[in-house]
Parts: structure tokens; C-alpha cells; sequence
């Protein structure tokens, strides 16, 4: 029986590089005692294949896995969607989270089911500003511009805010519920900052510099943005559902980017290229740090929006 | 889900950020406000080195089963997150709670090689703890160590509040308690140390003072009214009936150790004169082959992990190894989990053994004969003879091996030219046997045979305490030697030779046999920039030189010296149960080239049957 689990990854866990979430789900599925199918040979492996790799520090409510398993455990108990779901659930610890879990048929012709790796062709991002930044309007030149900035005390800042140079002072480490200092995006910020961003993306084409192993290569991205929006906490832009964000932090300044891009093995954008790109049209400098991406699903037909 | 000491941003910019989330699986978690000890383990080490270590995980059971007590651990931050700790001035935290750890009752650090001391420095100094020992207030945590470096502490002495002699599982319990106690007495620091200094196996080093002779040497060294004279060992009477991990903790990243570590028995029977592991954890104790079935099956299932590997200094020596491997291959079988088999002797049944649980192709069979003749083999009393090294090779050549590695050392005491040149005829005869033994038709290509060299560092407790380590000029040329008699030898050609780094090794003699004034030395290279000595990349000798000159020690008196077997040494007031007089004997054995008896064969006298366990009562039971 194959099985395809979409999966949250979200919190502290966000720092575990792809090879480590494999080798998590390796042990949680024995730590489960599910009835996995192992390969053949000296030294048989887990039959188990994931779909894209997620960045350290990227979060998600939308990564897929598949497992093959023995039709009943070790008892003779029939495997079930539900039983499976309750047995691997029962091994994960916080920070990894089943979102769904369902059988997948065989296809009679390759006498195969179709591999998750393979069929990814798009995906969803969010991609939050972090407390401690914000964006600002600054004159310049008689001219409007959006920048990043950070506050004084913001985390990239000389010094952190959960640092204090008094040695006796309390850390705010002790008392995790303070307040933070960053404020929320003002409205007429948010509008200006929504036109400029829908201006962006109607522009005909959006070269970048886009990084290969061979060098640097300008590239059109254009074709591979299929949809976009730009909201901030109480709303989510038309065509991007909810359950997507369902592990995602939610940040004070209230500025969330969602994208749909292509994925998989032939052409992946990657959202932070997108961010880049519109930080360069705005003329002003792009921070990474400043945001947190959350992938919030693949799809394997992206004209039909058709999940995994 | 617990706020991350560290800032995205920290995190994002640092070599592997899950060092330092914690949250592995089986990490244990209570609420800081509703105990009341806090105690923070730490390997001075990065975290995949401290995540594989097995004593951690037996201390950090041993220490939460308790209800009032939280244990957390640490590790030592990677030099690229140690240079932002100090610009931002981030305080050192647990991995738990990922709150400072100056704000706890202890921290307790493991010295498991002297390499790392300088890391214990930095620990201290990420953690805001001030570095000796007297400038602490009952604002910071007593600082307590432990490991086999502690059975000479001294180099480290004033940086420690407590050094806890021996194992860790009989009286932490003890020590918890009367920490409690004495806080709820309001007692002062030195209050709580002296009752301390008075459980047996505690030193409080603040309580003893080293006078010296106009030559160097140690003239007394007095205890201060009130506390023992001499600290003995602790040692574990009943290894079957006592804490072991059940669930250990599971790294998310690959760590050194990436499996659950079985420990099959403690202490070892060989007796070899180099081996301060030998001496310093007799008599050997096994634990019960129902102990250990249960554990294998926990861990096990807790943890997820593809391989178990069985712990202990000879693991042939477990005299119901049989029996264990039958029941582990079948139950590991069934589960799909490696069973790897380290510090096993090569014979039939070993070798039997290991094509049942491992790819013959893949992998190396190991023979540490240590010395590369006879005489010298007898001198350090390694009971491994040529004939043996030769049939449990050709054995595991007609069982399908080629590839042999062979450790020596160099420079053990009466070592001369022609017991080296005895290394590369013993790896010639050995690559030979493989062309006598495998049929031309039968050879999966050519033999490989491998030789390392390390350079023999004398240490506390084992016969060979008083020697002198010879100098680094003299181990790179025997080495040389080594290397000349190699390219002369008929099957050179499938031969490697690999050899340890001379600069550590003699740095390592300094710790090891250093007093009370070598702490200086660690000191100065600390602030010279030395973390990480342990690792080839950080480790800067120019550095080391530097402290060495600045704390105006003679090195050679402490490396190159041989002792007189009166002399006082730094670590004669820890009674480890070995008596003195069995470390002479065994030296003067040494010289003439007799050998001892194993403890299973015939009991050696070394003392340690005071603790009534183990292999002094076997023969009773």
C-alpha cells in the first residue's frame, strides 16, 4: 500500500536542513512500528520518497511524502488511511504535524504509483515581514520610496533585543510573553505598498540574475509567477486558501506576500528571487533576514490548482 | 513550542543551526519554575561529538528521574556562533530551556580528553560564570566535573568548584540532597563545598593546597582541616541493578554516534601498561544478559535508530557475548537494525559473528597490536601474540576480507629502533599471508593493509605514570624509520602508513601529568584565541607556545621527565583502589619484558577486589 502524507513543518524545526528531516521521518516511521516495505539487498532502506526539499529556515504547511507499507502490521491488522495516520502521528514530535494523509492508487500501466518527486509543477509561498522590521515610505529626491528598515533594536540590530549588557538585568528570554516592540504596518503604507506590488507584477517581463552552476544567467520569471497577492494579517488574496497557513507564525507588521511559482525538478523559482526582484523595481535593498517564507502546498497541475 | 535563545538571524547565519534548538526527540522537558534544582550537563565539545557520548545520556536519566530536579544540557558553540555570543553578548543557555545557564544550581562538564580543556574555559566565559573557581558567589552555579581527566584534576583545579572522582551513578543522589538542604539552611557557598568535600569521591579542590620542592617536584599536598586526606573512587557494585537510559535523546543531526550505545560492561580484564581505561574502571562488571535485552528492545523502539552498537573496552571479554549476539541478531533481524561490533578480538567466533551482521566487502577488520614485536608486546603486556594476528587474519581473509588496519604507537617506554622496524615486518607479514592464503582465482584485488602510529602519552594511574614521553623530534624520527624499514618490506606496495600529529600528542602529556601550576598555561592559551585544540583546523601550536612561554612552566619537566617512583605526584591523593605498589611492579615488570596475567586467568593484585565485584568475585559465585 502506498500512502501520501502532506505534512506541517513549522517552529524551531524550521533550522533542519532536508537530509535531517529524511532521516526524522526514517526513525519516527520505525519509533511508529508501521509495517514500512524495505528494499532489497545487504542494506535495506525504507521504501519512502519525499517531494521537494524545503530551505533551513523556510516553515511549511505543505510537504508530501510517500511510504509503501505491508497491507497488515505485524498482527495481521489490515492497514487502513486512518490506522496509518494514527500509528506515524503518534511518533512526531512538535514542529512536525500530519496536515492529511490518503492511499494512492497503482498505476495499472507502469504497475507503479506515480512518484511525488516527480510530479510537482507549482507551489505556494507566504512570505512574511518579521517583527523588528518594517517597511517605511521615505522622500527621496522629491520621490516616494519603500524601504526596509529595522528598529534599533530589532534582531540584526548591534545588539539583540534578548540581550542586555547589565549583567544583572532580567532577560526578556524569562519572560517570553513580553511585548515586542515592532508595530503594525499603518493602512496608507499597506495601500501604497499593495499598488506598487501590483504594478510589479503587471510589468511585461521580470529579468533577474538568476543563479546556476554554470554562472550568472538573466532570466524572465514572468512565466513562472501564476499568481500573486499582497495582504496583510486579516486577509488572504483570492485563489490562496487558508489551510496553507494554518502553521505559519503570524508577525506583528502585517505584510504578507503570497506567490504561486513553478516548482519541481524542471524550472523552481524560489519566492526570496520574486522578493528581490520587487525590492529592486522599488529601488531599494532586499533583506532576507527581514522575512520568513512559508511554503503553503505543491501542486501537481497547476492550471487545475490540483494538489498532490 | 519554547522561545529559541537565538534570533532567526543568529540562527540563519551559523554553520548548522540545529545544534542549538534543542527539541530532539526524547528531550526531556519540565517546568524550570516547579523544581528545585536546575542542572546543566556539558560536553565541552560540539554537539555531534557530545550527542554520542553514552555518559551524558546515563547522567541525564539518572538526574530528571528525579522529581526536583530539571537536567539540560549544553554543548560547546562552534567558533562561528562563539564569535557572535561575545560581540552580542549573549549569554551561554541550556538546550531545553534555552534560558542562561549562570542562572542555575550546576554545571556539571565531562573532561573526557584533555584537548578540550581550553573549551571548558570557554563555557565558563560564554556562560558569564566567572573562571576560577574563588570568584564565585552563590549568584552562579557550582561548577562540578567529571570524566576519566579528573583522575588527574589538577591542571584544571582552581576552575572547578567540585570534581566528582569516579562514576557518576552512586552518590549525585547524595549530593542533590544535601545541595537542597543546604539552601534551605541558608548556608553559605563554602558551607555547602565543605559538606561536599565530605560525600566520598568529592574533591573540592579550593580545600587543598600543593607545596612545592626548589626542584619542581611536589613536597606535600595538604588538606585542609575537616576534609578526607585521600578521595576515593566511586564505583557501581551491581551493573545490572542501575539507571540507564531507556529513551535517549535523539540528535536531529547526524551525530558522531549516530545509534543506540549498548554498554555491555565496565572495566577490563587486559591489563595492558599504557591503558589508563584498563586501570581506572576495574574490576570488570558485566551487566546481566537480561539487563542488557531489555535495554536493546527500549532504546531501541524509543528512539527509532537503524544501529545498535554494544559499548566496552573489549567487548570479547563479555563472557556471554554468544548468547547476547544470538538474541540481537534475531531481534534486530526482524526490525531491519545494523548491529556494529567495535573493540572486538578477531577469531573464529568473532569473525563469524561479524559476516552475520555486516557487508565483508565493505568493511576492515581491525587488530591493534599496539607494538611491533614480541619484546614489546610483552613490555606493554598486550596479550596478542603474531600467531594469533596472523590466523585471525588468514581467517578472515578465507572469509572474505582484504582490507586489514593495524594501530600501533610509537615511543612507549623501552621501545628500541628494532621494535619498530618490527611494525612494517609484522604489516608484511600480514599483507603476505593474504597471497598464501586467497588462491590467485579467488582475489577480490589486492590486499590493504593499513598502519597508524600514534605517539604514547604516559597517564595517571597505569604502570607507566613515571615514564618519560619522548620528544617530538624523537617520535618524527622514529617515524621516519617506521617509513624507511616500510619502503624496504617485499609487499610495500600495500602498505599505508598513517601517523598522529606530533603537536598534540605532546600538549596531551602536558595535561595529562601536569599539576596545579599547568592550569596557568590552559589559561593563557585560552586567551590566546585556542578553542577546539581537539580539532586539526583550530588547533594552532604558535598559540600553545606562546602560553607555555608566558607561564613560565618547564615543559620538559612535565613531558619529557622521567619520575622517580618516589616522587609525590599530582595525582596521588586519589585512591582509585589500584595500589601504588601494583603500578611499580608492573613498571619493573615492564622493564624485563614479563608479562601479567589477565584478571580471568589469575588475579594481578592491583587492589581493586576492595570493592568485593565484578571479576574479583566471579570465581567465588
Amino acid at each position: 500500500m502506498i500512502f501520501r502524507i502532506r505534512f506541517a513543518k513549522y517552529g524551531v524545526v524550521k533550522f533542519i536542513g532536508h537530509l535531517d528531516v529524511m532521516r526524522y521521518f526514517q526513525k519516527a516511521v520505525r519509533r511508529s512500528m508501521l509495517p514500512i516495505k524495505y528494499s532489497q539487498g545487504f542494506n535495506p532502506h525504507q521504501l519512502m520518497v519525499f517531494a521537494q526539499p524545503l530551505g533551513v529556515g523556510v516553515t511549511s504547511d505543505g510537504e508530501y511524502m510517500d511510504i509503501e507499507t505491508e497491507d497488515a502490521d505485524s498482527k495481521g491488522n489490515p492497514m487502513s488511511e486512518e490506522i496509518a495516520r494514527t500509528m506515524l502521528s503518534s511518533a512526531l514530535t512538535e514542529g512536525f504535524e500530519i496536515v492529511s494523509l490518503r492511499q494512492i492508487p497503482w498505476d495499472e500501466g507502469t504497475k507503479h504509483p506515480e512518484n511525488a518527486m516527480a510530479l510537482i509543477a507549482g507551489a505556494d509561498y507566504m512570505v512574511s515581514l518579521k517583527d523588528g522590521y518594517s517597511i517605511k515610505q521615505v522622500n527621496a529626491a522629491g520621490e516616494n520610496k519603500l524601504v526596509i528598515a529595522s528598529k534599533p533594536d530589532a534582531p540584526d540590530a548591534p545588539d539583540a533585543p534578548d540581550v542586555t549588557d547589565a549583567p544583572d538585568a532580567p532577560d526578556v528570554t524569562d519572560a517570553p510573553d513580553a511585548p515586542d516592540a515592532t508595530d503594525a504596518t499603518d493602512a496608507a503604507t499597506l495601500t501604497y505598498l499593495k499598488e506598487k506590488f501590483a504594478a510589479f507584477i503587471s510589468e511585461k517581463e521580470i529579468v533577474i540574475n538568476k543563479k546556476t552552476k554554470s554562472g550568472e544567467k538573466m532570466t524572465d520569471i514572468k512565466p513562472y509567477i501564476y499568481a500573486s497577492g499582497l495582504a496583510g494579517n486579516e486577509e488572504i488574496p483570492e485563489g490562496f486558501g487558508t489551510i496553507g497557513t494554518m502553521h505559519a507564525d503570524i508577525y506583528t507588521p502585517g505584510i504578507r506576500f503570497f506567490l504561486r511559482l513553478s516548482a519541481g525538478s524542471v524550472v523552481n523559482i524560489k519566492p526570496e528571487l520574486v522578493l528581490e526582484a520587487f525590492f529592486s523595481y522599488l529601488g531599494s535593498e532586499y533583506n532576507p533576514l527581514a522575512f520568513q517564507i512559508h511554503r503553503m502546498q505543491m501542486y501537481s497541475d497547476i492550471e487545475k490548482t490540483e494538489s498532490l | 513550542m519554547r522561545k529559541l535563545a537565538l534570533s532567526d538571524e543568529v540562527l540563519m547565519s551559523v554553520d548548522k543551526s540545529a545544534r542549538y534548538i534543542g527539541h530532539e526527540v526524547n528531550a526531556v522537558w519540565k517546568d524550570p519554575e516547579k523544581v528545585d534544582i536546575r542542572f546543566c550537563m556539558c560536553f565541552p565539545d560540539v554537539y555531534e561529538v557530545g550527542m554520542s557520548h553514552i555518559g551524558i545520556q546515563i547522567l541525564y536519566e539518572l538526574f530528571n528521574r528525579r522529581e526536583d530536579t530539571f537536567c539540560e544540557r549544553v554543548y560547546s558553540p562552534w567558533p562561528d556562533l562563539d564569535k557572535i555570543m561575545r560581540e552580542k553578548n549573549i549569554p551561554l543557555f541550556a538546550l531545553e530551556s534555552q534560558q542562561p545557564i549562570k542562572d542555575f544550581d550546576f554545571l556539571g562538564i565531562t573532561l573526557q580528553y584533555e584537548m578540550c580543556y581550553t573549551n571548558v574555559l570557554q563555557i565558563l566565559e560564554l556562560s558569564q560564570i566567572p573562571l576560577f573557581a574563588k570568584e564565585r558567589t552563590w549568584e552562579h552555579p557550582i561548577v562540578i566535573g567529571g570524566g576519566p581527566c579528573t583522575y588527574n584534576p589538577e591542571p584544571l583545579a582552581l576552575f572547578f568548584d567540585i570534581i566528582y572522582i569516579g562514576e557518576g551513578e552512586t552518590v549525585y543522589d547524595l549530593l542533590m540532597e544535601t545541595y537542597k538542604d543546604s539552601r534551605k539552611k541558608g548556608e553559605t557557598r563554602e558551607e555547602f563545598l565543605m559538606r561536599a568535600a565530605n560525600i566520598e569521591g568529592l574533591y573540592v579542590p579550593a580545600f587543598y593546597e600543593p607545596e612545592y620542592n626548589a626542584d619542581g617536584t611536589l613536597a606535600a599536598f595538604n588538606a585542609r582541616d575537616g576534609v578526607p586526606k585521600k578521595i576515593r573512587r566511586q564505583v557501581v557494585a551491581d551493573m545490572s541493578d542501575t539507571v540507564y537510559p531507556e529513551k535517549p535523546v535523539v540528535p536531529y543531526i547526524r551525530a558522531v554516534q549516530d545509534r543506540v550505545a549498548l554498554e555491555i560492561q565496565r572495566g577490563c580484564i587486559r591489563g595492558c601498561r599504557f591503558c589508563q581505561a584498563g586501570m581506572i574502571y576495574r574490576p570488570i562488571r558485566e551487566r546481566s544478559l537480561e539487563f542488557l535485552k531489555k535495554y536493546a528492545i527500549a532504546m531501541i523502539n524509543s528512539t527509532g535508530y537503524e544501529e545498535i552498537t554494544l559499548c566496552s573496552l573489549s567487548s570479547s571479554d563479555y563472557t556471554k557475548l554468544a548468547e547476547l549476539m544470538d538474541f540481537l541478531i534475531k531481534e534486530m533481524g526482524e526490525r531491519k537494525i545494523n548491529i556494529s561490533l567495535p573493540s572486538l578480538r578477531i577469531d573464529a567466533f568473532s569473525l563469524d559473528v561479524m559476516s552475520r551482521v555486516q557487508d565483508v566487502r565493505k568493511s576492515s577488520i581491525t587488530f591493534a597490536p599496539e607494538a611491533g614485536t614480541q619484546r614489546m608486546r610483552n613490555i606493554i603486556n598486550k596479550g596478542l601474540d603474531e600467531e594469533t594476528i596472523l590466523s585471525g587474519a588468514c581467517e578472515a581473509y578465507k572469509a572474505g576480507w582484504n582490507k586489514v588496519k593495524l594501530y600501533f604507537m610509537l615511543g612507549q617506554p623501552f621501545e628500541e629502533d628494532s621494535d619498530v622496524e618490527g611494525i612494517p615486518h609484522l604489516a608484511d607479514k600480514i599483507a603476505m599471508a593474504y597471497y598464501d592464503t586467497v588462491p590467485k582465482s579467488e582475489r577480490q584485488g589486492k590486499v590493504q593493509v593499513t598502519i597508524s602510529t600514534s605517539y604514547f602519552v604516559p597517564k595517571p594511574f597505569t604502570p607507566f605514570q613515571w615514564a618519560a614521553q619522548i620528544t617530538p623530534e624523537e617520535y618524527l624520527r622514529r617515524k621516519t624509520l617506521l617509513m624507511d624499514t616500510l619502503k624496504q618490506e617485499h609487499n610495500y606496495k600495500s602498505i599505508k602508513y598513517n601517523w598522529h600529529d606530533s603537536n598534540t600528542s605532546i600538549l596531551e602529556g602536558l595535561l595529562a601529568r601536569g599539576d596545579r601550576r599547568v592550569g596557568r598555561v590552559i589559561l593563557e592559551a585560552y586567551k590566546e584565541g585556542c578553542i577546539f585544540d581537539a580539532w586539526t583546523d583550530f588547533f594552532d601550536m604558535k598559540k600553545w607556545e606562546k602560553a607555555i612561554e608566558k607561564s613560565g612552566i618547564d615543559f620538559g619537566f612535565y613531558t619529557t621527565r622521567e619520575r622517580d617512583t618516589s616522587e609525590l605526584l599530582p595525582w596521588d591523593f586519589i585512591d582509585t583502589g589500584i595500589s601504588r605498589k601494583f603500578l611499580e611492579r608492573e613498571y619493573v615488570k615492564a622493564s624485563k619484558a614479563e608479562i601479567t596475567k589477565n584478571c580471568r586467568e589469575g588475579c594481578g593484585g592491583c587492589g581493586c577486589n576492595s570493592w568485593n565485584t565484578g571479576v574479583c568475585i566471579e570465581s567465588k559465585a
